[in-house]
């Protein structure tokens, strides 16, 4: 088996803009919440969500900012930090997974405004430019000089855990030399109607794990991961962030929006994920939680992590950044595979903020308010989709 | 189930497909539609297409789906996501297995898909916009995320080992099933049901139309490769696969459609590329599955090629495929019955290849009459032709994604 590394790391979140501003106010523990400034919420019992304020484009002037522009923004910074000169590869070996759950809508939604009446009011050349959602990645692709396989992976939010997990599988087979992982998401009117109309978000802010936690708040942004060959890796002496050891995927099979009561997708996926690693569960450090502070998915994966490290559970540190960010879709396995990184990088876990209130029926170590220094030798990254889609990465120090 | 990855190159081979196309319902239908030579092409009458620039297309019409779906539990989902269920159902049930349990834990779901359920999407936006959103219903948004269709399925079907939606246009549901073989390959599901979805829509319409794609005559045909063709008319409809390993699909006594011997997929998307850049991308595509499979371009008798009427992407196909097999191998464009499916192309005519391999049949390419010498294509099959084929290739094309090729053998 080829041993798979992270040489580069992006991100763009309501914290900002760059992996180091980002982890610098992560370490602060700040709240990224914001009022939504795109559409009118005076019909809402909710008004806030994570948004990204420094608007990056390198194509259009905001508000037309879309997926593609924080996925460029953060995989440039990711290149960049990688110091991978794609020009010396061949450009069929360099390819790109981009994962979202809404693709652009944020224009379709512009438009339509005008005239909601009917439904192909919505319709631009514009929109008609970054629909389907695969033209989202062929824009990155593009811009990037990115000539091998292209992947776009619409799995809700773990459409970026499966984008790394396809990534993972091409450089094993060695059909690549190295990949972009991106994932990219942008706050929606549709979006955020369909979560508060479930009842599943905060109005305030987000708390996972807390007793009195109300839910989640929509997020956006962009992570992206270069991930590339050890050999080649450090044949050119680039800087490692982490090594993927492995990943799990699974389906519940239950429920289209609740996750299995006892948590057995959960179960399942962590046990792969570790199994895949080659790893014992006494054997991880730290967890990034999929963590959305909605009842139901913290309840379950508090019974999951329980079920999978037994009494060692409640020791584990375990945060949810979506604390600090929302939950960004698409875009979250990336970015938390991103903090992951950081976190072995740095050997300091995250925390999860705005916990305040222990839930009786969760019995863990949320590392609450302050991030903590950890010895890290391997972290596992969670994402639970709806519809029990479930992807965990494991990363490990180099 | 895994005890960690088992690396191998294990044979994937094909043991169910499960059809729901415009011109026929089912494998063997679909089958029987081949032979035929029966078009799928009609006036669209499930929407209203004033205010869309096409008014024809590959419409799947009296769907059946109480008799394949039952008569509850479907009633919140669209249009795809009953398609999907559909042909998953019927490729479950072709592959000889039965639903539940032990099947659910052991295999997975991968489906492609150009646009998802954007429609349902749209729907629901539409509805936020015109409504107070206190007065919508709990179910309005239901099947409205672009991948809702697979998620239902595998919460139906309780598949299990693996779910996941792909989508890259017009190479989708090659995509998909090319990660389902790396799946099995790698022990993460001992099957998967992999193939793809399109549903026909004025979402579908608008875009491509907005695109400068489409064939607007109120009578277009898909007509690929014809010195006349003015467009693509666009279709609907699932084809899904059920993939195993050739070990375990012989011990069981499982018949099997075919192998899949080797495959490839590159960007092809950039937009500033040439129409001589893009030909050479897709023949390289062509090259790499061809080496992946270990066979030479002289072991292929059968090209089940992308042509679907476009006036750009047919002539560069064309010449790719003209480049490597010149007028050894025959070439049948199954779109010219079903309309340009967008992701659930690679699915349908992987399905038409191993048709082929099955029952030493290469089906007609309707509407054309006039190949386009531009395109480069030699020998087209205009009317069903009696051939024992060796290896088949099956192509897809889309210049704003994915260019992806599978090799499909007798097993």
């Amino acid at each position: 088996m080829t041993r798979i590394v992270v040489t580069g790391l992006g991100l763009i979140t309501s914290l900002g803009v760059g992996s180091h501003t980002n982890w610098r106010a992560m370490l602060e523990g700040k709240d990224g919440g914001s009022e939504i400034p795109y559409f009118d919420t005076s019909q809402y019992r909710v008004h806030r969500a994570h948004v990204v304020r420094e608007v990056p484009s390198e194509r259009f002037a905001p508000p037309a900012v879309l997926p593609a522009d924080f996925a460029l923004t953060a995989a440039r910074e990711a290149l960049a930090s990688s110091g991978l000169d794609l020009s010396r590869l061949r450009p069929e070996r360099v390819g790109l997974a981009l994962g979202t759950l809404g693709g652009e809508l944020r224009t379709y939604e512009a438009k339509l405004r005008e005239h909601p009446e009917q439904k192909e009011h919505g319709y631009s050349a514009g929109f008609a430019s970054v629909s389907p959602v695969s033209r989202i990645s062929a824009i990155v692709a593009e811009r990037l000089s990115i000539e091998g396989p292209v992947l776009t992976s619409i799995n809700a939010c773990s459409s970026a855990n499966h984008a790394l997990a396809a990534s993972f599988e091409l450089l094993q087979e060695g059909r690549v030399d190295a990949m972009i992982v991106a994932g990219a998401d942008t706050v929606t009117q549709t979006g955020f109607t369909y979560f508060h109309n479930l009842r599943s978000l905060a109005s305030d802010r987000v708390q996972p794990f807390d007793k009195n936690r109300q839910g989640l708040m929509i997020g956006e942004g962009a992570g992206v991961l270069i991930l590339e060959p050890y050999d080649q890796a450090s044949r050119r002496g680039a800087k490692i962030y982490a090594e993927v050891l492995g990943y799990g995927l699974s389906s519940d099979g239950y429920h289209v929006t609740s996750p299995h009561p006892e948590g057995r997708g959960a179960i399942e996926v962590m046990q792969r994920a570790l199994a895949s690693a080659g790893l014992e569960p006494e054997q991880i450090d730290y967890v990034n939680a999929h963590g959305t502070a909605t009842p139901a998915n913290d309840y379950a994966e508090a019974l999951a992590l329980s079920a999978v490290f037994c009494e060692r559970a409640r020791a584990l540190p375990v945060s949810s950044t979506k604390s600090m960010i929302g939950h960004c879709m698409g875009a979250s396995s990336a970015i938390e595979s991103v903090v992951c990184c950081l976190a072995l990088e740095s050997q300091v876990a995250p925390p999860t903020i705005n916990f305040e209130t222990p839930d009786p029926n969760i019995d863990l170590d949320v590392i609450p308010g302050r991030a903590r220094a950890i010895p890290m030798k391997y972290v596992l990254n969670n994402s639970f989709a709806f519809g029990g889609n479930n992807a965990s990465v494991i990363f490990g120090k180099v | 189930m895994l005890s960690g990855r088992q690396d191998s190159q294990h044979r994937v081979v094909v043991t169910g497909i499960g059809v729901v196309a415009p011109n026929a319902i089912g494998r063997a239908g679909f089958w029987t539609a081949l032979k035929e030579g029966r078009s799928g092409i009609s006036k669209i009458s499930g929407f209203d297409t004033v205010a869309c620039p096409a008014s024809i297309g590959g419409e799947i019409q009296n769907f059946p789906a109480e008799e394949i779906l039952g008569p509850t539990g479907f009633r919140y989902v669209g249009r795809a996501t009953k398609f999907l269920c559909a042909s998953i159902r019927l490729a479950i049930e072709d592959a000889g297995l039965s639903e539940g349990e032990p099947l659910g834990e052991e295999t997975g779901v991968i489906a492609g898909t150009s646009f998802g359920n954007l429609p349902q999407t749209t729907t629901y936006t539409q509805k936020i916009l015109t409504k107070h959103p206190a007065k919508l219903l709990p179910m309005d948004g239901y099947d409205g995320a672009l991948n809702s269709a697979t998620n239902f399925a595998s919460v139906f079907f309780k598949l299990r080992a693996c779910v996941r939606t792909v989508s890259c246009g017009h190479s989708s549901s090659t995509d998909a099933i090319i990660d389902a073989v790396r799946m099995i390959r790698t022990g993460r599901a001992r099957r998967v049901v992999a193939g793809g979805v399109e549903q026909l829509s004025p979402d579908h319409l608008l875009t491509y139309g907005l695109n400068g794609a489409l064939a607007t005559d109120s009578d277009a045909v898909p007509m690929p490769y014809d010195r006349k063709r003015a467009g693509v008319v666009l279709g609907e409809g699932s084809w899904m696969l059920m993939l195993e390993r050739f070990d375990e699909a012989q011990a069981r006594g499982a018949k099997m459609y075919g192998e899949v011997a080797g495959f490839s997929s590159l960007f092809t998307g950039r937009a500033s590329a040439t129409s001589d850049r893009k030909q050479q991308r897709v023949a390289q595509v062509i090259e790499m599955a061809l080496a992946d499979a270990g066979i030479q371009p002289s072991d292929v008798d059968v090209i089940v090629s992308a042509g679907n009427s476009s006036t750009e992407a047919d002539a560069v196909e064309g010449r790719a495929i003209a480049g490597f097999f010149g007028d050894r191998a025959l070439l049948t464009a199954p779109k010219s019955m079903t309309g340009e499916i967008g992701g659930t192309s690679g699915a349908m005519q992987a399905a038409v290849a191993l048709f082929s391999l099955e029952q030493g049949i290469v089906p007609a390419t309707l509407h054309t009459s006039e190949v386009d010498e531009a395109t480069g294509i030699k020998r087209l099959a205009s009317a069903p032709v009696a051939m024992e084929a060796r290896a088949i290739v099956a192509d897809t094309v889309d210049f704003a994604s994915n260019t992806a090729c599978l090799i499909l053998k007798r097993a």
